[in-house]
Parts: structure tokens; C-alpha cells; sequence
């Protein structure tokens, strides 16, 4: 293995700068939220700790992956994941799950809400610089 | 393979970002679980310690038909395991609490003080208890200096109120002789309460029983089995997410693992003691069984197998005598669940080691307790081909309501449900009326040992078949695995609220309860 001092090669970047990096912060938001609230989650329940896990993974790789242009296909994947992310923390709050969940009603918390709000967020700027690739 | 800075840049944070921070906060909850899990007992040599049979009380003072005790619930050191100390709470500081001996119609007055760091609420299992002296999971005892704003979460729907340093239960035993146990119910915190030492029999009698030829004296032996799991240093281990009981309640994810959720011991204690050994006569000796562990299901066996007849004649079940004796080679007996036996040992030779086995444990927990037969005596004693009187069990065809509910274990530490509905102190999930008469189907998944309080009941049917071989007699605590049963109930003689639950203590705490309200 070797080190390229510079390559220029920047066919697959998308978006401008700007763009990328509120998207990434967004990610990171959403990642920090995931890593804050997996610890005690996760002793006492598996399924809720190892899906904040994931998400926690999901949202770091997006995140880096924005802050140095991402492809089409990462884009995608990000729109996707996360309204992947804000459907179920939705559904969660109108349907019990509770032998899933480990509570019969989950409440409607601050953080939930500002990590939904990052989410969306960052779904729609995923959209845009999707768009703007295009 | 070629990399330039930018990439290499891009690949080092997306491992560092992307994996290394997650994997290095869940680094900590996953070692937790896994210290918890790998928790092993002291080494204990098997049927060295004598059984001990827990004291029987005596009453403060008499007055009429009422005997007044008084029990204090405080921290004591006990030696469970030979050459260790442990830490028990208890009722008078000891494991298990001392046994309550009444007679049927004789009032039992008992001062409960609470000397605990912790609240508790008492309940008599399978007493026919009026609302205010049921042990409502909200009805706690405080601490003399425990104020209300320490407890965790919101204390609601209780029946009798919140009680600070002492409370007064009053049990009428206007009830047939049986072998009940008194134990801890507070809301969520049930399990590690129990578990810590906070349980004891209650055994009443009537002329019913004194009548029969059963043995009796020394040989009326209660057995209270319960599995633990000790530390190095020889504490009971729980894995309660909170161990000082005063915050987040439940247990670690540890403890959901597998088809069979809740809290195991890998050490088997009877009356308190490790795998105890009993000196008998070549005689028969009346056992009440009561499976006091927490999740664990024992099925209990002789080895070897007597030489002739059953190991085991059930004479009782949780609510008193059987109106006739039944021969069983092996018990299945779910937590909280009572058996009264007879084994006769004549069916041995002198110099004969009887153990005492679970059928459905391995390794350390496959043994119970030891008997060796150490002497000749005559037999005194008699099972009678009639016990009890016809026992008059409610008609099913005099049921005005059939009511379902289905027990739903939470999947790796997820919550328990009936109906898929969690523990609301609030809710009324039943009202039937007083003196009316109920079939209640239960449906389990995977395995539930179900407990009614204030009723008991007749199983009257078992997976749409006839009642199994352990659903004898009047119950209040029935073991499904899997599947489901039918039980017809008269709901008398208290109106009041009570609670319904799963006696695997964990599940109870992660919210498998209801209420009932008699109306």
C-alpha cells in the first residue's frame, strides 16, 4: 500500500461545499443523539440498543462520506437509511411494540425530536444535492 | 493498492467515526453484560450442610381469636455458603423469614416494620386477604427516613395508601389449612427483593387435617427452594440494572437471553441452605413444597427410585388438601407453586442416599437436596384414601363471563405483557362482581406460572384437553409452558382491587400484571 500525495480526480463529488458539510454536521447530530442514548439502552434492552448501534455506524459513515463527496449511490443509501430512521422512531410513538421495544408507549422526548428533526433535515439535503448532481 | 491523502483521510475517519466511536461506547455496556453473565458461584460441596428449618413465630400477644406478631424487615448476615457471609434482607433479618403458624378462623394480626433502605409492600400468596392487607405493588412501606420525592417514578393506584416505617396486615384465614408463603411485592422491584431474602411460609391449619393420620411433627417439613448466584466474596449476585433498588428498575439483557427469560441461580438453596442434606427414619415424611426462585422451574424426582410404589403422593396443592391422594413419579413445580407430599422412605434400606433431583437442570442445578435414611422407626403414619372432604369447586356452567389473556414474554429485555398491554396501577383490566363465578382462559408464550390473588381456582381444562397431572385441587398459581388453561373461579369474599400477574418475578417487575377489581 501507498500514499498518493493528490489525485485529481473528483468525478464522483456532489453538491457544493456548503451543502455537504450542513448535511454532514446533520449526520453527525443524528450520530451524537444514537451514541449518547445507546449505553443505557442497551444493557437493558438488545433489540432498541443494537438498532442505536447501527444507526450510530450508519450516520458516522454518511457523515465522513459527505464531508468528502459522496457518489450518487451514498446519497441514495443515506435518503433511504434515514427515512428508514424516521419512520420507525414515528411509528414507535403511535403503535406499541412494547415485547420489541421494551416499553408499552415510547415517550416523545427532546432528544427524539431533535434527532428526527436532523434527520428529516438531512434528508432533504441529501434530496438537494442529489438534485443538484443531477 | 494506491491511496491518496484525501482517501486515506476519508478511510480513517470513516473508521474512526463510522466504527471506532460506536464500537467504543457500546464497548462498556457489552463488558457489563457479559460480567453478568459470566457470574459463577463458590464452589460448594453438595449435601454437607444440614437442612435447617426456618423458626416458626410467636406471637407478640393474643387477644380473643386474633394473634398479634410483629416482623421486622431489615439487613442481616447469614452464612448461606459454608465459611462465607452474605447479606440478606429479611423478615427479621433472616432467610427465609420466620414461619407464621395459624389455624383456620384465627385472626392473624401482623406489624410489618420496614428497616430497609429500600420501600416494600408484603403479601400473603394464596391468602384470601381483604384489599387493604393484599400487598398492592403501590401500597409501600417507607422507610422511617425515605421521603416521597426519593422514590423513583410516579406512585399511583394504590388501595391502601403509602405506609412510612410500619403497617398492619390483618389476615382473617377464613380459609382451608394449606401452606402459603408471605413474600415481597413492590411495584417493580419485586424480583431483586425476593431474591435478596424477603420471603417466608404461612402455614394454616384446621381439624380437618389434624384428623388425618398424616405425618406430622418433625415430620411436617416445609421446603423452600430457591436457586441464587453468589459473588467471590459470597453476596447474592442480581443483575438489577439499578442495584441500589432506588432508580431504574428491571433487570440487564443478560438476564433475556434464550427461550427462558428471568433471573437464574446456579446454586440451589432449600430452607436457605446450599443443596442441604436431611437425616430421616425409614418413614413417611410430609414435605411442602414451595418453589420460591425467582424464573426457575423445577421437576423434581427421587433417585433411586423407591422400590416400590411413587417417589412422590400429593396430599395438598396451593390451596390445601386433595380430597384424595395422588401418586406422582416426578413434580413439576413452577415458581411460586406449592406441593404437599408424602414420601415414604420405608421403601429404602437403611444407609440409603435418596436425592432429591431436578429433571430439568444441568450440571450444578441438576440436584436439589440429599436424604439418607439413618434409622429404623415405626410408622405412625397413614395416607387415607380420602382426604379432605369433596372439595366444591365452582361450576364452569355457572360462569357468567369467560375472560381472556394472553402472556407475552418481551424479546431480549423487552417488556412483558398481558393483552399486550404493560402494568398500569390504574387500570382496571377485569371487574367481576362479587360472588360471581368466571372462567378465565389464560394463553402463554413461552412459559408463564400464572397467580391470581384473593381466588382460588379449579384448572379445568389444559390446551383445549383435560387438566394435567400437577392441576389438582385449588390453585392460585398455574404453570403454563406454552399454550393454555382454562380456570373457573368464584370471586368472593372482598370487593376490592387485586392484582393478577406471571410469578416469574422478572417478568412481574417488567410490567406481565393487571388488576381486578371486584365490584
Amino acid at each position: 500500500m501507498s500514499v498518493v500525495i493528490e489525485r485529481h480526480d473528483e468525478s464522483a463529488w456532489t453538491g457544493d461545499a456548503t451543502s455537504r458539510y450542513f448535511a454532514a454536521a446533520l449526520a453527525f447530530t443524528s450520530q451524537a443523539i444514537h451514541l449518547w442514548i445507546l449505553p443505557d439502552t442497551f444493557v437493558v434492552t438488545l433489540l432498541p440498543g443494537l438498532f442505536f448501534f447501527l444507526v450510530a455506524i450508519g450516520q458516522g459513515l454518511l457523515g465522513v462520506s459527505l464531508l468528502f463527496g459522496p457518489g450518487r449511490w451514498t446519497l441514495r443509501l443515506g435518503i433511504s437509511f434515514n427515512l428508514l430512521v424516521v419512520a420507525l422512531w414515528t411509528i414507535t410513538r403511535f403503535v406499541s411494540l412494547p415485547a420489541l421495544t421494551g416499553s408499552a408507549q415510547l415517550n416523545v422526548g427532546m432528544l427524539g425530536i431533535v434527532s428526527t428533526v436532523a434527520e428529516i433535515a438531512l434528508v432533504m439535503s441529501l434530496l438537494k444535492l442529489l438534485g443538484s448532481e443531477q | 493498492m494506491k491511496f491518496t491523502r484525501r482517501e486515506f483521510s476519508k478511510l480513517g475517519l470513516m473508521a474512526g467515526v463510522g466504527f471506532g466511536i460506536p464500537l467504543g461506547t457500546v464497548a462498556g455496556p457489552v463488558d457489563r453484560l457479559a460480567e453478568s453473565a459470566s457470574v459463577t458461584s463458590p464452589r460448594v460441596e453438595k449435601f454437607e450442610v444440614p437442612l435447617p428449618v426456618p423458626p416458626v413465630l410467636e406471637p407478640v400477644r393474643t387477644e380473643g381469636t386474633t394473634d398479634y406478631y410483629e416482623i421486622t424487615q431489615r439487613e442481616g448476615a447469614v452464612e448461606i455458603l459454608p465459611g462465607y457471609e452474605t447479606t440478606v434482607w429479611g423478615y427479621n433479618g433472616i432467610f427465609p423469614g420466620p414461619t407464621i403458624e395459624t389455624r383456620t378462623g384465627r385472626e392473624v394480626v401482623i406489624e410489618q416494620r420496614n428497616e430497609l433502605p429500600v420501600p416494600v409492600s408484603t403479601h400473603l400468596h394464596g391468602g384470601v386477604t381483604p384489599p387493604e392487607s393484599d400487598g398492592f405493588p403501590t401500597d409501600l412501606i417507607l422507610p422511617p427516613d425515605l421521603s416521597m420525592d426519593d422514590l423513583p417514578g410516579h406512585v399511583s393506584g394504590t388501595v391502601a395508601g403509602i405506609s412510612r416505617g410500619s403497617k398492619e396486615y390483618r389476615y382473617p384465614n377464613e380459609q382451608r389449612a394449606a401452606t402459603l408463603w408471605y413474600h415481597d411485592h413492590r411495584m417493580d422491584f419485586t424480583g431483586p427483593q425476593v431474591y435478596k431474602g424477603l420471603a417466608g411460609f404461612y402455614i394454616i391449619r384446621d381439624d380437618i387435617e389434624d384428623e388425618l393420620p398424616l405425618p406430622h411433627g418433625e415430620k411436617d417439613v416445609p421446603l423452600m427452594i430457591a436457586d441464587r448466584i453468589f459473588t467471590d466474596d459470597g453476596e447474592m449476585y442480581y443483575p438489577s440494572v439499578d442495584p441500589s433498588l432506588m432508580g431504574d428498575h428491571g433487570v440487564l439483557a443478560s438476564a433475556s437471553l434464550g427461550v427462558h427469560t428471568g433471573v437464574f441461580g446456579d446454586t440451589i438453596l432449600v430452607n436457605g441452605a446450599p443443596w442441604p442434606r436431611m437425616e430421616v427414619s425409614n418413614t413417611k415424611y410430609r414435605f411442602r413444597i414451595l418453589n420460591a426462585s425467582n424464573a426457575r422451574t423445577y421437576e423434581l424426582a427421587l433417585e433411586p427410585s423407591p422400590s416400590e410404589g411413587n417417589s412422590f403422593v400429593q396430599v395438598g396443592s396451593d390451596g390445601g388438601l386433595l380430597s384424595e391422594p395422588i401418586p406422582h413419579d416426578k413434580l413439576l413445580v413452577s415458581p411460586a407453586e406449592r406441593f404437599d407430599v408424602v414420601v415414604d422412605f420405608s421403601h429404602y434400606s437403611v444407609g440409603s442416599e435418596v436425592t432429591l433431583v431436578n429433571r430439568r437442570g444441568e450440571g450444578r442445578v441438576s440436584d436439589v437436596m440429599q436424604f439418607e435414611v439413618v434409622r429404623e422407626e415405626e410408622e405412625r403414619s397413614e395416607i387415607t384414601s380420602q382426604l379432605a372432604p369433596d372439595l366444591d369447586f365452582p361450576s364452569p356452567d355457572d360462569a357468567e363471563v369467560t375472560r381472556r389473556f394472553i402472556f407475552l414474554a418481551g424479546m431480549l429485555g423487552g417488556m412483558s405483557t398481558i393483552n399486550g398491554n404493560g402494568y398500569d396501577p390504574e387500570r382496571i383490566d377485569a371487574d367481576p362482581r362479587l360472588g360471581s363465578t368466571e372462567i378465565w382462559e389464560f394463553d402463554a408464550d413461552p412459559a408463564h406460572p400464572i397467580h391470581m390473588h384473593l381466588v382460588h381456582f379449579k384448572v379445568i381444562s389444559r390446551d383445549g384437553g383435560p387438566p394435567g397431572p400437577y392441576d389438582a385441587g385449588w390453585k392460585d398459581t398455574v404453570y403454563l409452558d406454552g399454550g393454555n388453561v382454562r380456570v373457573v373461579a368464584t370471586f368472593t369474599p372482598y370487593r376490592g382491587k387485586y392484582v393478577f400477574h406471571c410469578h416469574n418475578l422478572e417478568h412481574e417487575d417488567m410490567m406481565m400484571m393487571a388488576n381486578f377489581e371486584v365490584v
